[in-house]
């Protein structure tokens, strides 16, 4: 077992280090220049842009300039180039912001997508799994932004409440907080509508995939009652694959959905990659690119440690 | 069964928890029953997060809208304007000259100061450029005697092709041996004194002397650049401007320390610190030294005459004693940071900012918002309202519907939108004229281009007065050169181009233009065909694009359009010159240099006159506006100036845009007596630049919409 | 492919002995996928969807310059601006040439009275092609790779392992946008980098597949008759691995639909002239509340489009199941 853990992150050290490669790659070899930070203001002359690309290192060559920011990063010295704030602190501040939202959305996700598929499999081929099928593929054949304005428009104009933002501003105490759980709301059912729809799906076929086993016929043979057949014996087994999915979950914390937090101008980490593309601030691109790396290689990780632990078909060797 | 009951309570619990959190978040109209304290409180909306709160470094426009609050800077503009001291109480342009005595004339000091002074007398009554310009100056002062004075300069020595190294700046010392000076006491600052100096003292007295001669240059290395030293350090006639700011007494910062002259001459270092590479540096180029005689007096000598640099001391003073080399160190210290590496773009200083301004640094959450509150110290009294926040809301969409519900104050209307808007009882508005207009540029490189005709039929032959009312909903005006539409530099005598294709077709014609027969107009043999780019993320430039083409079409012009995408549009093709037409727009500011954008000089690789545009007389305008102190003659330059753009079309020019800011309609001025006793409220009012916010400190929300005083 | 399925015939005839008169797998499929309604409705709406691109080509394309097109997607008629659906044109403020076809907007106009129902036919085919050719390079390098590695296995099979590894470990939407906002986005830059990033789906399909197929009798007859390695691959294994790829591929086409309108959101889409459904619900989204339909016409067709391939690709999926085949529940 250990044995197997050891190479397994040796394996995934160098995945990471080619994609700390290849990332560096693709931002350097872009066309555009990432010290012509206002191209068409009077004031910026070649004199402040040489100044800049020498702050940026931007002149030594590309090995070195390598070296030098992967150095930075793991020091904690790395600075943006649009407002010098150190990445990993600007990184965390996003970070925890990004949480309560990732937290929620995967709550609503993991917990209504169970049930759901559940029912729709033990219904198989009946009304109630093909309106659930049907909802399912609705919500994730919406384009995003487009059921966004509309709930909003809807929530406000019903409810007359503030939707936007992470709090209504001036309220202090037990009001604050849940007010900040208000807000949460909508954003986090919107970006986990596609997954319920998803992971329901796989429930459901899982499900099915596992009651057509011969155990579970034998199961039904015995003269078990149908909710004993369905709840424990197919359940049980029907999990197993959703155990390894958990390590899977990790690198979610990081996608972040830029177009939510746009609209509802929540301050995550999805707006913090956006907003740093746009401005080519190649510190802050790199380094989420590298820490949404580490997050699916140690997420695939735990994915691959659990799923030797829960199904013994998988030899370590 | 258990798990069945878990999974079914699961959800249910999780939901409720979710939706029962509605019932302790107050409705709108909860809100908008302003509380006491939301009445203090304005809230203001961007689209996009500040990126460094220092006003030295930040270059875009969230960041100065809120530095602009904490920080001051020695001047600005009134209402009308003119120039208004701040930090600064009052100042005085010093208007002496020193003449060097050319030691390789014959003649002596002293006859010298003769001769200007028989020449003064003996043109006195003349009505003559000379005579005018020799009236100027009002006294041929005494004789100063030869001295030898020393400078240091840092500068890169000359590139070593055996090392990689990046070069380290050297230390220069200058010995300058500065032959006997007259001093003439003037009137006013004169750009073209030298001129008749020479006309009295005879040609090539001034050209002809030797500056770099009388300077020795240590290391030896370096005296390649000693013409380049004569001019800043030993110029034949040095009549460059001093300007010296008293400042105004118990001016303090946020943290209590009073702002002095110290302070002034730390900002403007800090700007020329290379290592801060700072975006204002240009400005500050021409400033050859700042000098602080005492506690409250700034002086800044310049190298060279150089109007723009009067209104570059709006700049906000930072505090020296936080900012320091001391302070940085210590601060690098405590971080654990290698001190070298360390400078001010990465002091925590940009992210909690002192000033001096009448708001301090409160709170700031990135992407979500910015909080501001009153300083009560402030020099002009504190603003009445006691907290000002800058909400993140990147979508305009979101924006509109908070500004609705209340939940921000002010809102930028989008041209589609301020028809609607401007008739909302609940709403105030404002509009003006934008310092920001949108062209067409042609490569006048590039044939057929370099025929104003063909520049002028391609302009006449787009509808703009069309494009106005349907593009910009009636939000823009019409232009017809490169100054601001509200300030006297620009020429209103001048006719708009007309929409009048068939004299269009007439001017082609007459440029050698013939229609073919498949329909296409063609010049010897070749079909007049290029293509018209603008970058991409910017709709009503993609809409000029799409109807100038179809204007251009129907005249026979094979017209391409390519949108790119901004940094390789800035980079691939602007910055290189490479391409045909080109959909653009500038900012302009009040001040008419013109230099950057419109003289010959600048038409290289990178730099901004990427049109190539070239005319003798423009440049001579162009460098006279920069040295002119007096208003007046620059307004009769800058008339002739846009006179001559107009006439040569190197851009078709095609709107200046109107904004619309939107305001709660209970938003008021406080009128207070001398005791701060509320005595009644005025209405808001924009200054003849548009800028409405110019009274922000006297602003507050009541809760009723009042009845204004007239 | 049909010689592939009979070979595959032969081989499950021996296996599962079927007491029905003999039905191919295809006919098998083709009836389970008939008694599923909500697939047969999205297929009917992919059939439509597919007949209105190719007309809307033919209606909106300018095939000679004098001759304009039936409907012009591109004429501009500034007077005529943001007109609801079905409004009758204003003809004494505008050209002959600038008519709409009937002399009404069917759909209303855009902010330069442009005229909504051109602009979604011509836009309908930009749509279709970046989802077909997105999902076609995709398609094709998740064959080829996953197609190598599941025939070859070895060191070949653990290279691609470990590139599907890598590729599954850079955030896709960061990467697409990255490349996006760096080279500036295109028609074939957003078909060819939505294509390079979503193919291990497929490789690990086919790979999978192929591992099973290469120890079958048929692949194994196939080779000592001594056909080479490329014939066996294309003619005799990827046939009988193609079903989870069409699956695949058919859902895959609607992501990529859909992905094209968030990357218009974000102000990354395919740029002008092309206008695909999600650029013009974007544009559309500025007038929200000064022209609603701007927004809802392009939001419900790609809803209606991208959710008839979802339920079609749904219903391929159980149709080519073969666990569902027998035993239909009670």
């Amino acid at each position: 077992m250990t044995g197997f853990i050891i190479r397994n992150i040796v394996q995934k050290l160098f995945t990471l280090f080619v994609i700390s490669v290849l990332s560096f790659l693709i931002l350097h070899l872009a066309p555009g220049d990432p010290a012509q930070i206002d191209p068409m203001n009077p004031a910026i002359t070649s004199d402040v842009v040489e100044r800049l690309r020498e702050s940026f290192d931007l002149d030594k060559p590309l090995p070195v300039q390598y070296v030098l920011f992967y150095q930075r990063l793991f020091t904690g010295r790395l600075t943006s180039w649009k407002d010098g704030r150190p990445v990993l602190e600007s990184i965390w501040e996003r970070f925890l912001n990004s949480l309560p939202l990732f937290i929620t959305g995967t709550l609503l996700t993991w917990t209504l997508a169970f049930p759901t598929g559940i029912r729709a499999a033990v219904k198989r081929g009946g009304k109630y799994d093909r309106t659930t099928t049907f909802i399912a593929y609705f919500l994730i054949s919406i384009p995003g932004f487009f059921l966004a304005y509309i709930l909003i428009i809807v929530v406000v104009n019903v409810l007359q409440v503030p939707v936007i933002g992470m709090r209504t501003h001036g309220l202090t105490g037990l009001p604050a907080v849940m007010n900040r759980v208000w807000h949460l709301v909508l954003p986090s059912v919107l970006s986990a509508t596609a997954g319920i729809a998803i992971l329901s799906r796989y429930v459901r076929s899982q499900m099915l995939e596992v009651e057509s086993q011969d155990y579970i016929r034998t199961a039904r043979a015995k003269g078990l009652s149908e909710d004993v057949v369905h709840y424990k014996h197919a359940l049980r087994n029907a999990m197993m694959p959703f155990v390894t999915m958990f390590g899977m979950l990790l690198p979610g914390l990081i996608g972040g959905s830029v177009i939510i937090e746009r609209i509802f101008a929540w301050p995550g980490m999805g707006r913090l990659a956006y907003d740093a593309l746009l401005a080519r601030d190649i510190p802050v691109i790199l380094s989420l690119n590298f820490i949404g790396a580490i997050l699916v290689v140690t997420g695939t990780l735990v994915s691959d440690i659990l799923c030797a632990i829960v199904d013994p078909r998988v030899s370590y060797e | 069964m258990w798990t069945r009951r878990l999974l079914i309570a699961l959800p249910i619990i999780v939901c409720a928890f979710l939706l029962q959190s509605y019932f302790w978040t107050p409705t709108y109209e909860q809100q908008a029953r302003l509380t006491p304290e939301r009445l203090r409180h304005f809230i203001h909306a961007s689209i996009g997060d500040a990126e460094i709160l220092n006003p030295i470094l930040s270059s875009d426009t969230a960041s100065s809208d809120v530095h602009g609050m904490i920080f001051e800077g020695l001047i600005d503009r009134d209402r009308d304007l003119n120039w208004r001291g701040r930090v600064a109480e009052s100042w005085a342009i010093n208007k002496t000259s020193y003449l060097v005595v050319n030691p390789d004339d014959e003649r002596s000091p002293e006859e010298i100061q003769n001769a200007l002074r028989d020449a003064i007398e003996r043109h006195r009554d003349e009505d003559t450029p000379l005579a005018a310009g020799l009236r100027n100056i009002i006294e041929v002062g005494e004789v100063q005697p030869a001295e030898t004075l020393t400078e240091t300069v840092h500068e890169l020595p000359p590139p070593d092709e055996d090392t990689d190294e990046p070069p380290e700046p050297e230390e220069v010392t200058l010995t300058i041996h500065r032959p006997p000076r007259i001093v003439l006491e003037m009137d006013e600052v004169d750009q073209d004194l030298d001129r008749w100096l020479e006309e009295v003292l005879g040609e090539g007295y001034l050209s002809g002397f030797d500056g770099p001669k009388h300077i020795e240059v240590s290391p030896a290395a370096f005296a390649v650049n000693a013409a380049r030293y004569a001019e800043t350090f030993q110029p034949a006639i040095e009549h460059n401007p001093i300007i010296t700011f008293h400042l105004r007494r118990g001016v303090l910062f946020h943290d209590g320390v009073e702002l002095d002259s110290g302070d002034v001459k730390f900002t403007y270092e800090a700007i020329m610190n290379p290592a801060n590479a700072s975006p204002r540096s240009s400005s500050y180029e021409p400033v050859k030294a700042v000098e602080t005689p005492d506690k409250y007096t700034v002086r800044v000598i310049y190298k060279r005459l150089f109007y723009p640099g009067f209104g570059s001391w709006y700049m906000g003073i930072l505090p020296e004693h936080l900012l320091n080399e001391e302070a940085l160190k210590a601060e690098a210290k405590r971080r654990g940071i290698p001190p070298d590496e360390f400078s001010l773009r990465q002091s925590r200083f940009n992210r909690r900012p002192v000033g001096s301004g009448p708001f301090r640094f409160s709170r700031w959450q990135s992407d979500e918002f910015v909080e501001l509150l009153r300083f009560d110290d402030y020099w002009e009294g504190p603003p009445e309202y006691e907290r000002w926040t800058m909400r993140i809301i990147p979508d305009l969409v979101t924006q509109e519907m908070e500004f609705y519900a209340g939940a921000i104050d002010r809102f930028g209307a989008q041209p589609h939108q301020v028809e609607r808007l401007r008739k909302d009882p609940r709403f105030q508005s404002f509009s003006g004229l934008a310092f920001g207009y949108n062209y067409i540029g042609y490569n006048a490189r590039r044939e057929p281009f370099d025929d104003p005709r063909v520049r002028k039929a391609l302009g006449m032959a787009i509808d703009i007065d069309e494009i106005i009312e349907y593009v910009f909903y009636n939000q823009a005006e019409r232009m017809t050169g490169p100054f601001p539409k509200q300030t006297d530099y620009y020429n209103h005598d001048i006719p708009t181009l007309p929409y009048d294709p068939e004299r269009a077709k007439e001017l082609l014609a007459e440029a050698g233009f013939e229609l073919n027969d498949a329909g296409w107009l063609e010049r010897d043999g070749r079909r007049f065909q290029f293509t018209l780019i603008t970058n991409q993320g910017n709709p009503i430039r993609l809409d000029i694009l799409t109807l100038a083409q179809d204007s251009w079409r129907r005249l026979g012009i094979d017209v391409r359009t390519d949108v790119v995408e901004w940094s390789v549009f800035i980079s691939r093709y602007i910055n290189q010159s490479e391409f045909d037409a080109c959909i653009l727009g500038w900012s302009m500011s009040i001040d008419p240099d013109l230099f950057q954008i419109w003289h010959s000089s600048q038409t290289n690789p990178g730099q901004l006159n990427f049109v190539g545009f070239k005319n003798e007389r423009a440049d001579e305008l162009i460098v006279r506006i920069r040295r002119e102190y007096d208003d007046e003659e620059r307004v009769r330059m800058c008339h002739e100036l846009h006179e001559l753009i107009a006439k040569k079309q190197p851009y078709t020019f095609i709107s200046v845009g109107m904004w619309t800011a939107l305001l709660d309609r209970r938003i008021v001025r406080v009128q207070r007596d001398d005791e701060g006793n509320v005595i009644g409220y005025k209405r808001i009012v924009p200054t003849i630049t548009g800028s409405y916010t110019y009274d922000f400190d006297e602003w507050l929300k009541v809760p009723d919409a009042p009845v204004h005083e007239p | 492919m049909s010689e592939a399925y009979d070979t595959t015939e032969t081989y499950e005839a021996e296996q599962s002995e079927p007491v029905l008169p003999a039905r191919t797998p295809l006919q098998e499929s083709w009836r389970l996928l008939r008694q599923n309604r909500l697939a047969m409705g999205g297929l009917v709406m992919f059939v439509l969807f597919f007949v209105i691109s190719v007309a809307g080509v033919f209606l909106t394309t300018e095939w000679h310059p004098q001759r304009p097109p039936l409907m012009n997607p591109r004429t501009t008629r500034l007077p005529d601006k943001l007109r609801r659906p079905l409004a009758r044109y204003n003809a004494e403020a505008l050209r002959d040439d600038q008519r709409p076809l009937g002399g009404i907007y069917v759909l209303g106009t855009d902010s330069l009275g442009r005229d909504v129902l051109s602009r979604m036919l011509q836009g309908a085919w930009v749509s279709l092609t970046v989802g077909f050719v997105a999902v076609g390079i995709s398609v094709l390098l998740g064959i080829v790779i996953g197609g190598m590695a599941g025939y070859w296995g070895k060191w070949v099979e653990m290279f691609v392992i470990w590139l599907i590894d890598v590729m599954l470990c850079i955030p896709r939407f960061i990467l697409i946008l990255t490349v996006l906002a760096l080279w500036g986005p295109g028609l074939f830059r957003i078909m060819f980098i939505v294509g390079l990033t979503s193919w291990m789906g497929t490789a690990r399909f086919v790979r999978a597949e192929f591992l099973s197929l290469r120890e079958q009798d048929f692949v194994t007859a196939a080779r000592s008759l001594g056909a080479s390695d490329i014939r066996i691959i294309f003619r005799h294994m990827l046939p009988n691995a193609l079903a989870p790829v069409l699956v695949s591929a058919t859902i895959g086409i609607a992501g990529a639909i859909l992905l094209e309108a968030g990357l218009s959101f974000l102000g990354f889409g395919v740029p002008e002239p092309h206008a695909t459904w999600g650029k013009i619900l974007d544009d559309g989204r500025k007038y929200l509340f000064d022209a609603p339909w701007l927004t809802f016409i392009p939001g419900v067709a790609i809803l209606i489009v991208v959710l008839s391939f979802n339920l079609f690709g749904e219903g391929l999926r159980d149709a080519f199941n073969p666990k569902l085949r027998e035993g239909e529940p009670a």
